[in-house]
């Protein structure tokens, strides 16, 4: 059955697959054979790597996580129902994968590609705000700080606080307007910036399916847009996102799909995350069968993904996947830094050296400042250190990278637990010229210039 | 402000309207509300008429409407709220209700306009099953009944009973998957047609509003279609509906809003019905903001709109409507015949004539055998339809009265038999999509007797009509 056809099947397996209550999942099935493969695989976290280069290692967490899909399947909170494959199915599901992927339209169109670990080719740059609430009057110079930056490919925008003044309700006529207008502006905003046909990541707002289905549409967001459809976690879906998800194959929309395990919960330490993004990733490609596949796991506390256990985690797991599939892999920096600190700048170069070195093809940035939940802490030039290191550091190797990056995580690992969530957007832009505060300029060239001084080719013109 | 204020309005009212019980707002309020206005407003249905005649009696009819709007306003059942307008608000919005609206694209774009009772001007007739549950292996040849006819000024299509061979459950990715199936099977016959701009109705299976959102979209039906929102009975709408609502106001598409009342339920007999259908048509402009406004009252045991009762009680509201405002209204025939059957051609011209002496703008045809029966629908049940909106424009309410006195009694004693008539399979060639020769030879049979009666089909030109 070829990739996207599969929907069919999704829906009638997630009405007929195996019944379980949903605590038993997580607790009796998930957890228990995540520690069972780290034994059966000897996956093993060393502190004194951030970034793997062991290719049988990741070949070894390759073959966990296909463990763990094929044992576990894909928990439907709507039916309590388990969506199953068998061991062949999911490897044929990764045969047919696409391997490349056209984003935008005209000549803000890009390509994303299936890269290998240590590989030379362009990465796909995205940035974006990701969801970080946002008031109506500064959703437009938000998102144009970010497409003014020419290293960003496609755009990820905010979320909006409100519609026309209004609360935004789930499940209400007030998230299907307010998908429309979070489109409205996103395309006002790249007109602005002379990029009509950038790829604009979306619905933002779409807490159930009426927003995914309702801003992806005539004269709202396009099929060369990027729509976005996650499994809660663990390894859980619903029909509001099969729903989105059957939207996009039926519209030919592009479609991201993701899964954020969480650190130190049912999958457990660094081991299982890396378990967890590559089982995790291949149920993605399975049960919400679309072009890219992202992952950011969360830390409970900090509600980041860059302590250096889990940016080894992350890129073992990246690595795993790349080096087996030709799964169009990414990830999602998000820093417990906010716009205005160093500690952000530090955390997003790490974390995206350590990711576009093990494979990736899309680098997303960021969820900055507590990880994307704090109202207005989101500027451009928080992306812009993730587009710079990015398209830096292809081509280098792990093991270098390892070296530079294990420098890098000293200069923030102890800022990590005192919510260093820095200043609100329009306290480090000048909201009508779009620009950065010659303050949060001036720190961003420090620390650029830092990381060229560690040895991240920064100045590279080619 | 892009978006339109008064939806934005309808939304907040609908979140923060008077909280009350669904079975108070039917039973205690709505019932009373009706009997009341019946009465102050001398409101009674005598037998004497089939099509209400009287100018004055329609003009209480609409004043009746317009208290029970601004009375009883719109029940949404998601927050168990009124959607409330003063009597005021409505007749300063019923001045700016669109009084013309275009459908279709290229060389099927056609125009609604807003009618008066005894109106020259041409009341827009669509052809259709209107919902009626097919087969998807069905679907392509019942649509094409109708399109290769060249007559309809737009098409309504079938529910689908399955998607790519799956059971359509509510709410469910299967929805999307259902909404989007009927999508792409009503473009495959326009293409088989040759109409591609030809209008069609969307989205006939949407239960929620996952079908209703999934369906226009890329690719799938467009901003020149016509989508459907309805209105529960009674004068109850939900955040499902509402969301709907919202998705074809940001696109710009033509809403076909209707409203069923139940004849005997909380509205009581006809002249409740006329109060009840008249206000409700009125809300659904407050509530939607959309363009035609369609009435199909529903007798609970015969499942039909066709009852003397009835069409005295719809000819009623819609003239009252088209007399005092310019809400384009529509009508949708609900006979209790189907396909196979003379019971069908009697009704459907009974109420056509009704309708296009009344001032309705628009004519659907038809909900055949009920509307309810699986595949009993057929392109040639709304045909008779066509047939006298083309041939008997400027028609007076009297002159149709008349003849509806001739061709009732052909049919009304066979409606408690349940009539149904045959499936689409039965009076069709599936393969050439033409007609049995029994079923033609019937349609040819009784429009002769029409002719006879005084309808004068024999005018009707098909070619190249649409």
């Amino acid at each position: 059955m070829g990739h996207k056809a599969r929907i069919v099947e999704v829906l009638h397996r997630a009405e007929t697959g195996p019944i379980m209550e949903e605590e038993k999942f997580e607790r009796e099935l998930i957890a228990p054979t995540v520690k069972e493969l780290i034994k059966k695989y000897d996956i093993k976290y060393d502190d004194k790597v951030v970034v793997n280069s062991d290719d049988d290692m990741a070949d070894r967490i390759f073959q966990a996580g296909l463990d763990l899909a094929e044992a576990t399947g894909m928990f439907c909170q709507s039916t309590s129902r388990r969506i199953v494959w068998s061991r062949e199915e999911l490897l044929e599901g990764l045969r047919h994968a696409p391997a490349e992927v056209v984003m935008g339209a005209g000549v803000d169109a890009v390509t994303a590609k299936a890269r290998v670990p240590d590989d030379d080719a362009r990465v796909v740059v995205a940035g974006g705000a990701y969801g970080v609430p946002v008031p109506e009057d500064m959703y437009v110079p938000m998102s144009l700080s970010y497409l003014k930056e020419g290293v960003i490919d496609v755009v990820d925008n905010p979320s909006l606080e409100s519609v026309y003044g209004y609360p935004v309700k789930a499940g209400s006529p007030w998230e299907v307007l307010a998908a429309r207008r979070e489109a409205e502006l996103a395309l006002q905003a790249a007109n602005i910036a002379g990029r009509p046909g950038i790829c604009l990541g979306c619905v933002e707002l779409s807490a159930t399916a009426l927003g995914g289905l309702a801003g992806v549409s005539y004269g709202g967001y396009r099929p060369t847009d990027w729509l976005h459809a996650p499994i809660m976690s663990e390894l859980k879906t619903n029909y509001e996102m099969l729903s989105i998800v059957t939207h996009s194959i039926r519209t030919g929309t592009l479609l991201e799909a993701y899964y954020n395990p969480i650190y130190g919960g049912y999958v457990g330490g660094g081991e299982g995350i890396a378990i967890a993004v590559v089982g995790g990733l291949i149920l993605l490609n399975q049960c919400h069968p679309g072009h890219t596949y992202n992952t950011r796991p969360n830390h409970p506390f900090f509600n980041c993904d860059t302590t250096p256990e889990m940016i080894w985690a992350i890129g073992l797991g990246v690595q795993g996947l790349t080096r087996n599939t030709n799964l169009l892999v990414d990830t999602l920096v998000g820093p417990a830094g906010g716009p205005g600190t160093k500690t952000m700048l530090y955390e997003n170069a790490a974390f995206v050296a350590a990711t576009t070195v093990s494979g990736q093809s899309l680098m997303t940035s960021c969820h900055s400042s507590s990880g994307g939940a704090t109202p207005r802490h989101a500027s451009g030039l928080d992306s812009k250190i993730c587009g710079e290191v990015t398209r830096a550091v292809r081509g280098m190797k792990r093991d270098e990278i390892n070296e530079i990056v294990k420098q890098i995580t000293p200069k923030y690992v102890d800022d990590l637990d005192k919510n260093p969530i820095g200043k609100p957007f329009e306290e480090v832009y000048d909201i009508d010229k779009v620009e950065p505060t010659p303050e949060w300029q001036g720190m961003y060239d420090e620390v650029k210039e830092e990381l060229i001084q560690l040895g991240l080719p920064l100045d590279r013109l080619v | 402000m892009k978006q339109n204020p008064r939806l934005i309005d309808v939304l907040y009212r609908a979140e923060t309207g008077p909280i009350m019980d669904e079975a108070d707002f039917e039973r205690g309020l709505l019932g009373p509300e009706i009997k009341k206005l019946a009465q102050k407003y001398d409101i009674r249905y005598t037998g004497e008429e089939i099509i209400n005649c009287n100018d004055d009696l329609a003009d209480r009819v609409f004043q009746a409407a317009l208290d029970l709007a601004g009375e009883v306003g719109v029940f949404n059942q998601s927050t168990s709220r009124r959607i409330l307008w003063s009597r005021e608000e409505i007749e300063n919005d019923l001045k700016s209700v669109p009084s013309v609206a275009s459908l279709g694209n290229g060389e099927q774009q056609f125009l609604i306009t807003s009618r008066k009772p005894d109106d020259r001007k041409s009341m827009s007739v669509l052809g259709g099953v209107v919902g009626i549950p097919f087969p998807e292996d069905m679907y392509l040849p019942l649509v094409l009944s109708f399109l290769k006819q060249g007559i309809f000024d737009s098409i309504d299509g079938p529910s689908l009973e399955t998607a790519y061979g799956q059971p359509i459950k509510a709410g469910t990715g299967f929805e999307v998957l259902g909404a989007w199936r009927e999508a792409e099977l009503v473009q495959e016959a326009l293409e088989a047609a040759d109409q591609p701009g030809r209008a069609v109705s969307a989205v006939e299976l949407a239960p929620t509003a996952l079908g209703g959102l999934a369906g226009v979209t890329w690719g799938g039906y467009r901003p020149f279609d016509r989508h459907h929102v309805p209105m529960t009975s009674e004068l109850k709408t939900n955040n499902d509906l509402l969301a709907i609502i919202t998705h074809i106001n940001n696109l710009g598409g033509v809403i076909g809003a209707y409203y069923n009342p139940i004849y005997g339920g909380h509205a009581g007999g006809g002249e409740g019905v006329a109060i009840l259908a008249a206000a409700g048509l009125i809300l659904s402009y407050q509530l939607t903001l959309g363009h035609t406004f369609c009435t199909r009252p529903t007798h609970p045991f015969l499942g039909c709109d066709t009852t003397r009762e009835i069409l005295w009680a719809t000819s009623l509201a819609t003239q009252a409507l088209s007399r005092n405002s310019n809400l384009m209204t529509a009508a949708l025939a609900g006979p209790a015949g189907g396909p196979g059957t003379k019971t069908i051609i009697y009704e459907n011209a009974a109420f056509a004539l009704m309708a296009l002496s009344s001032g309705v703008s628009e004519l659907l045809a038809s909900h055949s055998a009920g509307g309810a029966v699986p595949r009993h629908g057929s392109g040639l049940d709304g045909r008779i339809c066509v047939e006298i909106a083309r041939t008997m424009q400027g028609i007076t309410r009297e002159e149709a009265n008349h003849l509806l006195e001739k061709i009732v009694p052909l049919y009304e004693s066979d409606l408690e038999s349940k009539p149904i008539g045959k499936p689409f399979e039965e009076v069709y060639d599936l393969e050439s999509v033409e007609p049995t020769a029994e079923w033609q030879g019937i349609y040819d049979q009784v429009r002769s007797e029409l002719f006879e009666l005084g309808l004068p089909l024999d005018h009707f030109d098909s070619a190249g009509s649409k």
